[in-house]
């Protein structure tokens, strides 16, 4: 098992740094002819998948051995993967894979800078769901981040430099928080940059002095709950995702907003008691408008990108629920149930994304006045559509189901009022997603369109477009229909969180500190439940 | 014995799955090939089912465990019992037939490989919610009947009114799920465990209200009753095929089943709901089925009222009559549906009653078959609609529930007139249209399967059921159907002939006084009126488009506004440049709205000022 | 129904303004606004009778038709210039009388 182990761990750090030094040579060979650049970009984008599919074999080892694969060094280079994390990364592969396939059909002026930088996202979000040390989650987030705004302001769309302002300032700001309540945490906890895994903080934290772990808590939460678009700091989302050119947006809005709820779960939820007390409560009136006070402002909008933009908001909602019931009641299957809803709405919202852009560069615009009939002209693109629209209103087959109806049981201690607002997000969903789907794609041709066919004829989805939305929607599918492959990860260690987050609320108990079965520490093994 | 035919079950319900999965996408431009085969395929599986109703006895049960979330463990299994085998037959048989008629029915159809793919899907989840073993799998299939329900309705895309109504059969739908999740939660709370077995024997014998309430939802929804009944009229927007098959026969059958299997669940508030609420609206939707021109429109709330006798059937405590009346009613509907589908077929796709008329002579089969199907529909003794319909009304009179008795009563003579009306316009008399002067006879592969169903079954199925099945298979409705004996001084006999004489055969001689209009419009337009207008409909296009809309637009307003006019303001530039913008830009929009609200926002802050102090 | 208190008229009169209000800021129309500024006047009226009759004097039922008077004068004048408003501008709907921006 030793070869296997070495393996493993060598193959998880190529498929992190990889991309990443990818990116520096596409950045800094601008002279490289362009078929280089494509073939570069493409094994940088394709290597992390190719190795999740390798993990995903049995022949690669048992799930408890990649689960525990270290790579040690110094702090930036302490790296594994743990049960939340996993299924996270594996996403990240196959969106990221998407979104490159994406970008190498794209046009762009400069092109060997911008696939360079989308492989900067990429690889640096890779790590953070690889990284087993704070501080280098905290770098490798900013490292991921930092892109994004330089894409959305050169190659973005209309409007796009006060949304890439926006962005920037918003997410910087967030980050700076977050950043704070970590060094704070850390102190309190006495940790040095190389110590600082999550379990260390853990330990570190039961010991000290009661406000102070719920400080940290508000300025983590908050901070990273910005990148994540917790109410009220997601006036950022919908005008960079729309403005953002469209891999940017399916990597932003599929991977990168994980990452902060990543962090949320990994750093704050069990040390910080953001479940409990006036935390908890501002916490969960924060969760519950996003998906309510968001989903009434999806029902209101008439272009798609900023539907689709305005719903991957409003989708947070029940992930940041079942966070809350996690931390807060201790129900282990909200926390389990909101990681399967990140992997799942990662998948989905890449898709809905990408055939979004499809439409648009086919008919030229967004707006639904201008769409309509587009089904009988692009058959397999309206296919792909409708099942990415049903993937992310829940539809059973797709893995956000599980995520979603998962975040409804764990909510079954709470008053009734609670679990129907909740769930009211079923019908809100459907209810924009369909009149979406139906502008755009059903009824009798539109004018604009008709005009369109003739000036500027568009085909159907061509074969590299079909290849990505095929691999996010097959990836949705396949967690929809074998949950199991998602949940033997997490479901440990959600369960661990939930404990360790409900004992860490009650009054200072004198007694030997237990390692939560969550976080495995650097060297040793996890214990127990497994 | 289980083991054996749990492998059974496992190729009942994946078969169409795989069908659905390989005509997706291998078979799209194939459409002849993917019609056949999806055809073998429903036939196999109703082969497969008979095996099951006929071989097995006692209960058949599997069970596997998905996946864990936190405590919660997601499974998935099959619980096949007595009520279970006699659905599996009646859903795979009738849809068999109804594939073969699509066959012949889409032939000129360029999409006949997704409208295939989009059966087979539907069969797969129809054959899921009927076999599942709890509730989170029944819920599962559930929402994905809605999604295939949603994808046959919208087959002719292109047309506005299909996209809409199948936007609307999917939203209605899932308001009804919004209940039964919120059901499920609540079980799953109260009792800890979703799986039928365990719930029967953890449910005592005071279950909460809002345990039946809330899954009542889901049946409301599924079921097309009031107050989400207003989708099945426009889902007739689809192919007739899957009219018959969804809308009348299985998908919509699906909640009374539901019902019926967690019948232990139900307090008896919810029950008398049901009744009152079924039977009030069995009377009321056969009453407007006299105002619908269009044959599919009548059929369709020939199957509002229908399933309000189901209901009214669960509410007064009998679910088995109501299992044996979705089973008659599979039959003779899906009958009367594939027969309008063939009449459509032959006049040219016309839909309109008023311009059909003299068919009889034309579509003898057809008609044949037609008319044997409405007498079953009008409960004509030993017909097979007779025995659960009469049943039911018999329980309504032995219970005492007078309210009831009459709401039913009055349905039975609205389906006698309804019925009389449909035959006298669209087969006798004098055709009323080119149409109809020029009608055909439909090809074999449409009049076998109404052959099959309408002479066969809705005539025989009470025999059949009676006389040919095992007891033990059919023990759910054998008590139903033994202590039912005709007989002329039972209330359910008298109500039934009158209901006859008076209600069909006046309706055969009232409508055949105007031609080309319909009698009641002519000699009574405000009743008519009255009779065809949708009050409910109303009410939820006033709220969508009222309310809805206008609150949607005002938050995105405010949010924008204030979060990220304002506050963002604030931040980038402090509080002078927020101040400027605020009364720059934000003030002065000109726009009154915006002034009014800077107002209440002002004199509320002053208020709460001044009463603080 | 001797035993409505103070407390359900003032919750009438505080509903009915709430409703007032909410269609004053919600609708574009502007005659319904004007008919919700009404009903905001009629909630005040509310409140006061309601206040005169449980504190058994008679001051607020007086001034019940003050009230009345400039509620009509108010509408009268009101209306007469939507009127005009409408004969130059050819809408009543706020969307479309913007013209008051700099």
């Amino acid at each position: 098992m030793d070869t296997f182990s070495t393996l493993n761990a060598s193959l998880l750090v190529t498929a992190i740094f990889l991309p990443i030094l990818i990116g520096l040579i596409l950045l800094a060979g601008r002279i490289l002819p362009s078929s280089w650049v494509s073939g570069l970009a493409f094994l940088g984008f394709a290597l992390p998948a190719a190795v999740v599919l390798w993990f995903l074999l049995p022949a690669s080892g048992p799930l408890d051995a990649i689960l525990r694969l270290r790579v040690d060094g110094p702090w930036l280079f302490k790296l594994g993967l743990n049960g939340v994390s996993t299924p996270l990364f594996a996403m990240t592969a196959v969106v990221g894979l998407a979104a490159g396939l994406k970008a190498l059909i794209q046009e762009v002026e400069g092109r060997a800078t911008y696939l360079g930088l989308i492989l900067f996202m990429f690889g640096g979000t890779l790590a953070v769901f690889a990284t087993d040390n704070i501080i280098g989650f905290y770098f490798f987030h900013e490292f991921a981040l930092i892109p994004t705004f330089i894409l959305t302001l050169f190659w973005g769309g209309e409007g796009r430099r006060s949304a890439a302002m926006q962005m920037a300032i918003y997410l910087t700001v967030g980050a700076m928080l977050s950043l704070g309540g970590i060094l704070i945490a850390m102190d309190a906890a006495a940790l040095s940059w190389d110590d600082a895994t999550f379990g260390a903080l853990f330990q570190g934290l039961l010991a000290a002095k009661d406000p102070l772990p719920a400080a940290t808590g508000a300025l983590t939460l908050f901070g990273l709950g910005t990148l994540a678009s917790l109410f009220p700091f997601h006036s950022w989302a919908a005008p960079g995702y729309s403005a953002a050119p469209t891999p940017v947006s399916m990597l932003h809005a599929g991977a990168l907003k994980k990452f902060g709820l990543y962090g949320i779960v990994m750093v704050a939820a069990a040390s910080m008691q953001i479940g409990q007390g006036t935390l908890g409560q501002w916490f969960f009136w924060c969760a519950l408008a996003n998906l309510l006070i968001v989903g009434f402002i999806c029902i209101a909008q008439r272009d798609l990108k900023q539907l689709l933009s305005w719903s991957s908001v409003a989708h947070m909602g029940p992930i940041f629920l079942g966070l809350w019931v996690g931390t807060a009641k201790g129900e282990a299957a909200g926390i389990d149930a909101a990681i399967f809803l990140m992997v799942a709405h990662g998948l989905s919202c890449a898709a809905l994304f990408l055939l979004a852009n499809a439409v648009r560069t086919r008919t030229g615009t967004y707006r639904f006045e201008e769409l309509g009939g587009l089904a009988a002209r692009t058959p397999v693109l309206a296919a792909f559509f409708v099942a990415a629209t049903m993937a992310s209103i829940g539809l059973p087959g797709f893995g956000n189901f599980w995520g979603e109806v998962g975040v409804f049981l764990s909510l079954r201690a709470e008053p009734l009022w609670v679990q129907a607002l909740v769930a009211s997000t079923i019908v809100v969903s459907a209810i924009y997603a369909l009149r979406a789907v139906a502008a755009v794609f059903f009824g009798p041709a539109s004018k604009h369109i008709e005009e369109r066919a003739v000036h500027a004829p568009f085909g159907d989805l061509g074969f590299t477009e079909r290849l990505a939305a095929g691999l996010l929607l097959a990836a949705s599918l396949t967690i929809g229909f074998i949950p199991s492959l998602v949940t033997q990860c997490t479901n440990a260690d959600a369960r661990g969180i939930a404990a360790a987050a409900v004992r860490s609320a009650t009054p200072k108990a004198p007694a030997a500190p237990v390692i939560p079965a969550a976080t495995p520490k650097a060297t040793t093994p996890a214990p127990s439940a497994r | 014995m289980s083991n054996d035919f749990s492998s059974l079950v496992h190729w009942i319900l994946f078969l169409p799955l795989v069908a659905a999965a390989f005509s997706a996408l291998f078979l799209r431009r194939a459409g002849a090939f993917a019609a056949w085969f999806s055809t073998a395929t429903a036939f196999t599986i109703a082969g497969l089912s008979l095996q099951l109703l006929l071989q097995s006895t006692g209960d058949v049960t599997w069970h596997v465990e998905l996946a864990k979330l936190g405590e919660i463990s997601l499974g998935f299994g099959y619980l096949i019992d007595a009520n279970a085998r006699l659905m599996l037959f009646v859903v795979s048989f009738v849809a068999a037939w109804i594939h073969l008629f699509s066959v012949g029915y889409m032939q000129d159809d360029a999409a006949r490989g997704r409208f295939f793919a989009g059966l087979s899907i539907f069969m797969f989840s129809i054959l899921g919610i009927v076999v599942a073993d709890n509730l989170l799998m029944t819920f599962i299939f559930w929402e994905l009947v809605g999604f295939s329900s949603y994808m046959l309705i919208a087959h002719y895309f292109d047309k506005d009114f299909a996209a809409a109504a199948s936007k609307k059969a999917f939203i209605t739908n899932r308001i009804g799920d919004l209940g039964f999740i919120l059901g499920i939660a609540l079980c799953l709370h109260l009792y800890g465990t979703l799986d039928f077995v365990a719930l029967k024997a953890a449910a005592g014998p005071a279950v909460p209200v809002a345990v039946g309430a809330l899954l009542m939802c889901g049946f409301l929804g599924k079921s097309a009753q009031f107050p989400l009944h207003v989708w099945l009229t426009d889902a007739m927007a689809g192919p007739t095929p899957v009219s018959a098959l969804i809308h009348a026969a299985t998908m919509v059958a699906a909640g009374v089943y539901f019902m019926a299997r967690v019948s232990f669940l139900l307090a008896p508030e919810v029950l008398s709901w049901m009744a009152i609420s079924g039977a009030g609206m069995a009377a009321l939707a056969g009453l407007c089925a006299l105002a619908q021109t269009d044959i599919k429109k009548s059929l369709a709330y020939s199957t509002l009222a229908h399933l309000g006798i189901m209901g009214c059937a669960l509410g007064l405590g009998h679910p088995e009559l109501a299992v044996l009346h979705m089973a008659m009613h599979a039959f003779f509907k899906a009958t009367l549906f594939l027969g309008a589908g063939s009449v459509i077929h032959g006049c040219h796709h016309e839909q309109d009653m008023l311009k059909m008329g003299g068919l009889l002579k034309k579509m003898p089969l057809t008609a044949a078959t037609f008319i044997a199907a409405t007498l079953s529909n009008c409960a004509v003794p030993f017909f097979a609609g007779w025995y659960s319909k009469d049943a039911i009304i018999e329980a309504a009179w032995h219970g005492h529930h007078h309210a009831v008795f009459a709401f039913l009563a009055i349905a039975a003579l609205a389906t006698c007139l309804y019925s009389g009306r449909m035959i006298r316009l669209v087969f006798l008399g004098e055709a009323n249209s080119e149409a109809a002067e020029h009608a055909h006879e439909s090809p074999w592969t449409m009049t076998l399967p109404i052959t099959v169903l309408g002479l066969v079954f809705a005539v025989g199925a009470g025999f059949a059921a009676h006389y040919l099945i095992p007891a033990s298979s059919l023990q759910v409705v054998d008590a139903a159907l033994t202590s039912l004996h005709f007989s002329f001084t039972a209330p359910s006999t008298i109500i039934g002939l009158l209901a006859l004489v008076f209600g069909f055969g006046g309706a055969l001689k009232f409508y055949g006084t105007t031609r080309g209009a319909d009698a009641l419009q002519v000699v009574s337009p405000r009743a008519y009126a009255l009779l065809e207008r949708r009050w409910m409909d109303g009410l939820y296009r006033w709220w969508i488009d009222g309310p809805q809309r206008r609150i949607a637009e005002f938050i995105a307003f405010l949010d924008l506004l204030l979060i990220n006019g304002v506050a963002v303001r604030w931040i980038a530039g402090g509080a002078t440049a927020a101040l400027g913008h605020l009364t720059g830009r934000t003030f002065h929009r000109g726009q009154t709205r915006g002034y009014a609200l800077w107002i209440v926002i002002g004199s509320l802050l002053l208020a709460w000022y001044l009463l603080a102090r | 129904m001797e035993n409505t208190t103070l407390a359900h008229h003032l919750l009438l009169a505080g509903l009915l303004f709430a409703l007032g209000l909410t269609g004053v800021l919600v609708r574009r129309n502007l005659l319904v606004v004007y008919m919700c500024l009404e009903l905001m006047l009629t909630a005040a009226t509310l409140a006061l009778v309601a206040f005169s009759r449980f504190n058994r004097t008679m001051d607020g039922a007086i001034f019940v038709f003050f009230i009345i008077t400039v509620a009509a004068a108010e509408v009268a004048v009101g209306l007469a210039l939507i009127v005009a408003l409408y004969r130059r501008r050819g809408s009543v709907k706020s969307d479309e009388l913007v013209t008051l921006r700099d």
